[in-house]
């Protein structure tokens, strides 16, 4: 970019005034008042401020500038070319602002973004760098050089080997030592005493043993908002500890107020306990004595009839004995003839058995053995000649062609009568003979083989004469016969076995004389066992024995009872008397403090009611002790839930006094870092060549090199080889030093763009040689670059020469 | 039988506000006022009963002369009677006589103060009621007040049977450590009463009251810190002669504490934020105002001036800005300073990342600081 004319209409003092530029280098000159600092700041104002400022920033810039005449609208517009090509630029400020952009083609751009951006790529350098390097009244690198007006030695010579770098650095008048110097001194004032690693005080140092020197912002901040919620924590620990406490007082007091209530319930009672013992005793012994009265009074009539019963019993009990004395006499006499009473009992049985056989035999028909053989043999004799006949067996078949009444005997049985039907026919069998006789006819068949009428009439004969056998032993038939012999053969030797029997107990002598001997008939038959008799005798001997006994005893304690209460009627006296005492007793216990129901054991009453007695001191020892132990407490002013909030806005501003220092601490890494990436140095030896080659043609030569150590330079070398730091520099030469510097940085960041330089009098410190030398240099300067050079100094603008812009 | 009764709790008569230090007298005094329009406007709704359920004093030591000034105020109520529970704050300390023995001794005929458990017929009173007081006994309490009213035979001839209770409420309050008394809606429910009187959660329960809500928290009348975004309320509760319920949240308090965030990016911004609180009711706000964003330079310049600005229409403002950075790019950097000078490569690079956005600010300060 090149300017060309600048018009400001109005700015400042300047009401409507154009001034042009030439291409190479410009003087504006003109006496102190008249406008140049106006002018630069109306280019500087045009290039780089917009138009669409807040209000508040609209007045703060545009105020100093308003004209001097009166007015609300200040104007500038500035015509530049950039690769030849021409724009005109237009921004007011004040009451109405706009902003215009002429570009080559005649378009216009209007808006502030669209003219900032189109403006961005016309400048070559940033807007910082023009206003801090090639507009600038050289106020930075015043600065630089005045630092080596500072040092002395070594101290110089280290700050001129960085001096190009810092030039470059410091060139919006920061210096990058206080810089830094400011980081560490806040990053000291925030961290001092704090453990960044462990984000906690150094060495571990609570709000009990805070640091006392020197503590950082972060420390402070973090031990007031600790303090106020050690305070917070403190204050929930005492509500809680009273809480804790009430909670007991509250238990005590209620068990204390049981344990009196009880007391006071039972006090009285238990006081009576002693009286009520003593009447307790009382009354056992009246008890005891009542009993013995009413024991008395109940056995009296009971001992009197149990006696009258037991001298009745006891003259039963003596006739018993008389009775059983007897008994066992005869019967003693009874067991001395038991042998004979026994065989004659035993005979008299066998006699007995003799005679029953004996009238079996008289009821039995006599039929003896002799007899049986002949009835047997006569049955044989008729069963053979029946057989004989038999042995003529005749069949004959007889069918009836009409009716037929007959008489059919077979044998020699006896005819019976026989009807045959018409057309029946009937089978007749027959032993020798038989004959069938009817009214019209007669037929006797007989066997030709036997004589059947001779066997028959032998048979006849002989059934005859056993059927008179039979008779005689009143048989009915031979089996008959032998049963009846048999009866007859057995009761005759019953009757012979019976008398034998007798014979052997009667041994010899009869009957009658055994009869005789055992005394006859006379035993008596009531006679029981001598055993059992003296069993009786014994037992009632026995009981007369406990009888005489009782009747005794009794009779003794009657006798006793008589002697000790006279009679019956003093003995109920008695009674009477001990029921009245007992009366009295129950008043008197009427009289004490009753017992609580329920209330058996009186010792275990009394234990129980000590036992809470002394629990119930024991609890009001401890609700006291309680009680001085809560007084003691001291309760913080402020509650916790104010304490919590306070702890909680001290906790955000710790955060955020954390987070500013971490910020610094950031800063500070990240200046390290762009310190050692200098992008000045990357450029040192194109830098020491265009400075070394502005301080030789400004020196006139006398300066020629500068002393590089390593990528920076050292020192100046001058031509008689004897480097020089820069405090053995004249002012003069520092001057020179300062345009040099001034000339190398305008080069460094204008390169080989298109771009201007405005220097405000560079000259005014330069003897003439210097300043013609100088002049020579900046006019050779401008053919590269355009410079403007503003200037009070009339003679400086001659010495310059280039396009020369007077103000008046 | 109709009954008309006001609830409130929470008034914390004593608390110091040690954190408004510059404003802590009348907010203080903001406390006592709030009871006393509390009672005009209970006795001019012609209120049977006033009932603060819990929590009337901010703490336990609470000095002499605000117990009286308390007592003065109670004993202007015109309608039956005035019954004050104790809360977890103001609880039940028989050792001492702060506040409860004070106040007994002050407080007129129509004050009754329900420091124990058990069921307490205000027919005497005048007023067809039992009420079923569950007084707290520290300030801390794992286990809640109302246990003993589920032993409770009610008294049917009497017609409205209203427990009172103190303490947190499960899904309603946070009490995380379940430090407060803590009781569940169940639980509640289950009792022997018609309705339940709250107090210790600084926010009205319910929001909107249905016809069957019976459990209720009146919420702190005047609000008390920044945790406390309504403007203070209390209920009114009207059985009709059918037993009908119908309960109306009132507006109590004076002041408001208000937590506002606001971005701002550009002027705009910042105007419109100069002119948000200008509103009258903006003079009983205390306002805690972080503002955040970036904003140009010239735009964050002028933010210095906007916290006086504020004040004049605000109660009380704390402000913090210190979200608020410039808003410092590339084409400012390159506008403010040489292109690779120190201050020019720092900024540049500390504006690469997001997370350098509170170093560029810092940097960008001293960087003006050192300038010469």
């Amino acid at each position: 970019m090149k300017v060309h004319q600048i018009r400001l209409c109005p700015f400042a003092g300047l009401a409507n005034t154009t001034v042009k530029f030439g291409p190479a280098l410009t003087v504006v000159s003109g006496p102190n008042e008249a406008g140049k600092s106006t002018i630069l700041h109306a280019l500087e104002s045009v290039l780089f401020v917009r138009t669409d400022l807040t209000p508040a920033r609209a007045q703060q810039f545009a105020e100093p500038f308003m004209p001097a005449g009166g007015g609300d609208t200040v104007l500038v517009e500035v015509e530049f070319s950039h690769e030849a090509k021409h724009y005109k630029l237009c921004r007011q400020w004040g009451a109405s602002p706009s902003a215009r952009l002429e570009l080559p083609d005649g378009s216009v751009v209007s808006g502030e973004d669209q003219i900032t951006e189109r403006l961005a790529d016309l400048l070559v350098a940033t807007p910082g760098t023009f206003r801090s390097v090639l507009m600038a009244r050289q106020a930075g690198l015043a600065h630089t050089l005045e630092r080596l007006e500072e040092g002395e030695g070594g101290q110089t010579v280290r700050d001129l080997s960085n001096l190009l770098t810092e030039a470059v650095q410091e060139t919006d008048g920061v210096a990058v030592d206080d810089f830094i110097g400011e980081l560490d001194s806040q990053l000291k004032k925030y961290f001092s005493r704090w453990d960044k690693k462990h984000g906690a005080p150094e060495g571990g140092r609570g709000v009990e043993n805070r640091w006392r020197r020197e503590p950082g912002d972060v420390l402070c901040a973090w031990y007031e908002k600790e303090e106020v919620k050690r305070d917070r924590d403190n204050a929930i620990a005492i509500e809680k500890q009273i809480d804790e406490l009430n909670g007991r007082i509250a238990g005590a007091a209620r068990l204390h107020a049981e344990l009196e209530q009880y007391l006071a319930a039972n006090r009285d009672a238990v006081d009576s306990v002693a009286a009520r013992r003593a009447l307790d005793a009382q009354e056992t012994a009246l008890s005891l004595q009542k009993a013995k009265y009413a024991q008395a009074n109940t056995d009296w009539p009971v001992l009197v009839r149990d006696l009258e019963q037991l001298d009745a019993q006891k003259a039963q009990l003596v006739a018993l004995v008389d009775e059983l004395k007897a008994e066992h006499e005869a019967a003693t006499v009874f067991e001395g003839k038991k042998g004979l009473v026994a065989q004659l009992a035993r005979a008299t049985v066998r006699k007995q058995e003799l005679i029953a056989a004996e009238g079996k035999l008289r009821a039995t028909p006599a039929l003896t053995s002799e007899q049986l053989k002949q009835i047997a043999a006569t049955a044989s004799q008729v069963r053979e000649l029946q057989t004989r006949l038999s042995a003529g067996r005749l069949k004959a078949r007889l069918t009836a062609k009409e009716a037929l009444a007959t008489e059919l005997q077979i044998g020699v049985e006896k005819p019976v009568e026989k009807k045959i039907a018409t057309g029946t026919t009937i089978d007749i069998e027959a032993a020798g003979a038989f004959k069938l006789d009817s009214s019209k006819w007669s037929l006797e068949v007989q066997s030709g083989s036997v004589d059947f009428e001779s066997i028959a009439a032998e048979l006849a004969s002989t059934s005859s004469r056993l059927a008179n056998l039979l008779q005689g032993g009143q048989a009915s038939d031979e089996e008959d016969a032998r049963r009846r012999s048999a009866a007859y053969e057995e009761a005759c030797r019953a009757v012979a076995t019976a008398k034998k029997i007798l014979d052997d107990e009667l041994a010899g002598q009869t009957f009658e004389e055994l009869q005789a001997k055992a005394g006859g008939n006379a035993a008596p038959a009531t006679t029981r066992p001598l055993a059992d008799v003296r069993a009786d005798l014994v037992k009632a001997q026995g009981d007369l024995d406990v009888n005489s006994k009782e009747a005794m005893a009794k009779r003794g304690r009657l006798t006793e009872l008589e002697k000790t209460y006279g009679d019956k009627d003093k003995l109920f006296d008695k009674v009477v008397e001990t029921v009245a005492a007992h009366k009295d007793l129950d008043k008197e216990r009427a009289q004490l403090a009753p017992l609580p129901a329920g209330i058996g054991d009186l010792d275990a009453y009394v234990d129980e009611y000590r036992k809470k007695e002394k629990a119930s001191k024991s609890c009001g020892d401890e609700l006291k002790r309680l009680e001085i132990e809560k007084a003691g407490i001291v309760v913080p002013d402020d509650s916790a839930e104010e304490l919590d909030v306070r702890y909680r806005e001290l906790q955000e501003v710790f955060e955020s006094v954390l987070r500013r220092a971490n910020a610094i601490e950031r800063i500070r890494t990240v200046a390290d870092e762009v310190q050692k990436e200098s992008g000045a140095a990357d450029r040192s030896t194109e830098l020491k060549a265009s400075l070394e080659h502005y301080i030789s043609r400004l020196t006139e030569e006398r300066y020629r090199r500068i002393e590089m150590s390593d990528t920076l330079p050292s020192g100046f070398v001058r031509n008689d080889g004897a480097i020089l730091g820069a405090s053995l520099l004249s002012t003069g030469t520092r001057d020179v030093l300062g345009l040099a510097l001034r000339l190398t940085m305008g080069s460094y960041f204008l390169d080989d763009d298109d771009g201007f330089l405005v220097m405000d009098d560079p000259l005014v410190d330069l003897d003439p040689a210097r300043r013609a030398a100088a002049s020579e240099v900046l006019n050779e300067y401008a053919k590269e670059h355009q410079v403007i050079v503003f200037t009070c100094q009339p003679t400086h603008a001659e010495v310059l020469g280039g396009t020369t812009v007077e103000l008046e | 039988m109709a009954l008309k009764l006001l609830h409130t709790s929470d008034v914390h008569i004593g608390l110091k506000f040690a954190s408004h230090e510059d404003v802590a007298p009348t907010l203080i005094a903001a406390r006592f006022e709030c009871l006393e329009r509390l009672i005009q406007r209970a006795s001019k709704e012609k209120c049977d009963l006033v009932v603060i359920a819990g929590d009337l004093f901010d703490r336990v030591g609470v000095p002499k002369s605000d117990v009286l000034r308390v007592a003065q105020i109670l004993a202007e109520f015109e309608g039956h009677l005035v019954t004050v529970l104790p809360g977890n704050h103001d609880y039940v300390d028989p050792d001492r006589d702060a506040p409860w023995k004070w106040l007994k001794e002050k407080a007129g005929d129509n004050l009754l103060i329900l420091d124990r458990p058990g069921p307490v017929d205000l027919s005497p009173h005048g007023v067809p009621a039992v009420l079923y007081p569950c007084p707290c006994s520290a300030k801390h309490s794992e286990k809640n007040a109302v246990g003993w009213v589920a032993d409770v035979d009610r008294n049917q001839a009497i017609p409205h049977h209203i427990g009172i209770a103190h303490g947190s409420l499960e899904g309603v309050s946070p009490d995380f450590a379940q430090n407060y008394f803590p009781m569940k809606v169940g639980q509640l429910r289950a009792l022997p009463v018609d309705l339940w009187l709250l107090g210790h959660t600084h926010i009205p329960f319910p929001q909107n009251p249905a016809t069957l809500d019976r459990i209720f928290f009146a919420g702190t009348p005047e609000p008390d810190g920044f945790d406390c975004a309504h403007k203070g309320t209390a209920w009114i509760h009207e059985f009709d002669d059918q037993g009908a319920l119908r309960s109306t949240l009132l507006t109590a308090g004076r002041f408001a504490f208000r937590h506002d965030e606001v971005k701002v990016e550009n002027a705009d911004d910042v105007e419109s934020l100069r002119s948000r609180y200008q509103d009258p009711a903006s003079k009983q706000l205390l306002l805690k105002l972080k503002v955040s964003g970036r904003l140009p330079d010239e735009v964050h310049a002028s933010l210095a001036a906007l916290p006086a600005e504020l004040k004049k229409h605000l109660f009380w403002l704390q402000f913090d800005d210190s979200a608020v950075t410039r808003q410092i790019t590339k084409s400012d950097i390159d506008g403010a300073f040489t292109e690779g000078s120190f201050p020019h490569r720092l900024l540049t690079r500390l504006a690469q990342h997001d997370a350098d956005q509170e170093a560029l600010q810092e940097a960008y300060r001293l960087i003006q600081e050192v300038r010469r």
